[in-house]
């Protein structure tokens, strides 16, 4: 147990470091960008004062030193600062946008680990057949989509030539919580997101259950006479899962970050969309912490991914 | 090539298959300016939103402007980018990848600890940010690309070079007294050549995938510049009444990175046979 808690502790201590690295970095890129938020903010010709003034409101006329010492204590806090476009509390504007990024990208891995798993092993098992042929043209196609237009292809589909589905939004204006309407606007991006993600999935768990059927341990399981089912799925398929829970944890990052674009095509009121409107808006405090949010939330679900091979495996043990 | 490389090369149906798709893409976007049939941008009202028919093949636009044609354009931006892209983060991947697999210790730790940095951040925040503030010229969209694809690059020339610096005929260029830059150079990084080969092709698809992400946020290049992303972007409005001038585009950015993908893993396969099917 105290094994387990000082590889916790190193664990958090590397996050913190990645959280330092990734504000730092990005308070060094918006220090060297050209242009700032006054543009933005004034909109059209300004004088050289007004600027200056602006700049003087916003705090950005102190030494970058002292901002990122001011921003980053707040922080720590909880205090991400206030939106320059419309003051609001960025840790607000955060939190109302967070749920839906969550549910969105979740929601996608879930879809793609169900179907993806059961398709890697249906490859793996039939190796050679039309069903291996098949799976791997599907996840070939699969990392060779850009999801945007997958997502757009899919509401022509299923909202404008066959209108089964709704094409944007979290769900119809004033249904927040009608459970009903959720679902049906979750469908067509969870698809979206989830389609990509799931050809990487199945691509490996047909690579590494084929290289788990080839150990002595099957050969002894068939040799002792168990049913065929009973060796891929008990034996094989467990040992096989340990670099399948790699992939997923590794392509974390990827299905978070597709979550821009797929948020921007289904109008999806999540983080992604918030990190695009800021960017365009120079709004500094929104993109700082946008992105130390959604780095926090990777770092946090690569570490569940490490302790998951635990469970699966209970020879590995963390020291 | 290795021994027999090329002829397996060309007996590989999905390899041949791949190369031939991005040689059509290739070959459009280079003849652009004298194959197109119509120019990129001449606008014609009465020719708004034609569904694909003998004059104009693949439809025209919201501005009566040729699909095909400006589909033509949109792959130079989409693989010069590509290209540029893939050249610098292969570069730095080599380079780093190499060092780290060759001189191992601290020097390993080191690039392999930053390689997990930057494959543990969502990229497309970053990239997003660095192209937004600082403008989306070629350069800058290259540079950014690269600067969140290298890592995966270097881990490959890492784990090549780490198995082949034990082997014999790296222990003899040492006895004759190489050094650390011709024995990385000459008998490592040469000997890596193939993997580097195989990345490259899998990582343009995924520069081209990133490239088009980006112009289809806005970040790419700017109107009446054709790129796929903006294309597609365009043609969402007319999704209901004119489905060809969002789906042709999509569809190049589609057949390029799948030749690409395609053509990587016959690469892969006709430079390794043991690896066949394994991946």
């Amino acid at each position: 147990m105290t094994d387990l808690r000082s590889y916790l502790l190193r664990r958090l201590g590397f996050a913190a470091l990645m959280l330092v690295g990734v504000s730092l970095i990005l308070f060094v890129i918006m220090q060297l960008a050209p242009g700032g938020p006054e543009a933005v903010l004034i909109g059209g010709e300004f004088s050289a004062e007004a600027a200056a003034q602006i700049r003087a409101r916003l705090g950005l006329d102190r030494p970058i030193a002292v901002q990122y010492v001011t921003w980053a204590s707040a922080a720590v806090r909880g205090d991400l600062g206030r939106s320059f476009k419309t003051g609001d509390p960025v840790a607000r504007l955060i939190a109302d946008r967070l749920g839906p990024t969550l549910q969105l990208t979740g929601a996608a891995l879930l879809f793609a680990v169900v179907v993806a798993v059961p398709l890697g092993v249906l490859a793996a098992v039939r190796r050679g057949t039309t069903w291996d042929t098949l799976g791997s043209a599907f996840s070939l196609f699969g990392v060779s989509f850009p999801s945007f237009w997958l997502g757009i292809m899919l509401i022509l589909l299923f909202s404008e030539a066959v209108p089964w589905l709704p094409p944007s939004g979290l769900a119809e204006y004033g249904h927040e919580s009608d459970v009903v309407s959720r679902v049906r606007h979750a469908i067509l991006p969870t698809l979206t997101l989830g389609l990509i993600q799931m050809a990487a999935v199945m691509r490996f768990t047909r690579s590494s259950l084929l290289e788990a059927l080839r150990q002595d341990y099957v050969r002894t399981a068939r040799a002792k006479g168990l049913a065929d089912g009973r060796v891929v799925w008990r034996h094989a398929l467990r040992n096989a899962l340990i670099p399948v829970v790699t992939v997923i944890g590794l392509s974390l990052p990827t299905l978070v970050g597709g979550a821009v674009l797929t948020e921007t095509v289904f109008a999806w009121p999540g983080l992604g969309r918030l990190a695009v409107g800021a960017v365009f808006e120079r709004d500094y405090p929104v993109i700082m912490g946008v992105n130390l949010v959604v780095a926090a939330v990777v770092i946090t679900a690569n570490l569940l991914t490490d302790l998951a091979y635990t469970v699966i495996d209970p020879r590995i043990s963390y020291q | 090539m290795r021994d027999g490389a090329l002829a397996r090369l060309l007996g590989h149906r999905r390899g041949l298959i791949g190369a031939g798709a991005v040689a059509v893409m290739l070959a459009a976007g280079v003849l652009a300016p004298v194959a197109a049939p119509y120019s990129y941008s001449s606008q014609s009202l009465t020719q708004r939103l034609r569904p694909p028919g003998r004059a104009h093949w693949l439809g025209t636009d919201g501005f009566g402007r040729d699909v095909l044609s400006r589909v033509m354009w949109g792959s130079r931006v989409s693989l010069q980018i590509g290209f540029a892209a893939t050249a610098l983060s292969l570069v730095v991947g080599t380079v780093l990848g190499g060092a780290a697999g060759y001189f191992g210790r601290g020097t390993d730790q080191a690039v392999m600890r930053a390689a997990d940095a930057f494959l543990s951040v969502p990229a497309l925040f970053l990239v997003l940010v660095v192209v937004a503030l600082f403008g989306a010229s070629l350069l800058n969209t290259a540079l950014v690309i690269a600067l969140v694809t290298w890592a995966p690059a270097a881990r490959v020339v890492r784990a090549e070079c780490l198995a082949l610096r034990g082997r014999d005929f790296v222990q003899a260029a040492r006895a004759l007294g190489a050094g650390h830059a011709r024995i990385l150079g000459r008998h490592l990084l040469l000997n890596a050549v193939p993997v580097i080969i195989v990345q490259a092709s899998l990582m343009l698809g995924q520069a081209i995938l990133i490239e088009s992400g980006l112009s289809y946020l806005g970040l790419g290049a700017q109107p009446p510049l054709p790129s796929w992303g903006n294309m597609v972007v365009e043609g969402r409005q007319f999704l209901a009444s004119a489905w060809w001038v969002a789906a042709f585009p999509g569809l190049a950015i589609f057949v390029t990175v799948l030749g690409f993908n395609l053509f990587g893993d016959g690469l892969r396969d006709a430079f390794d046979p043991a690896l066949r099917g394994a991946a």
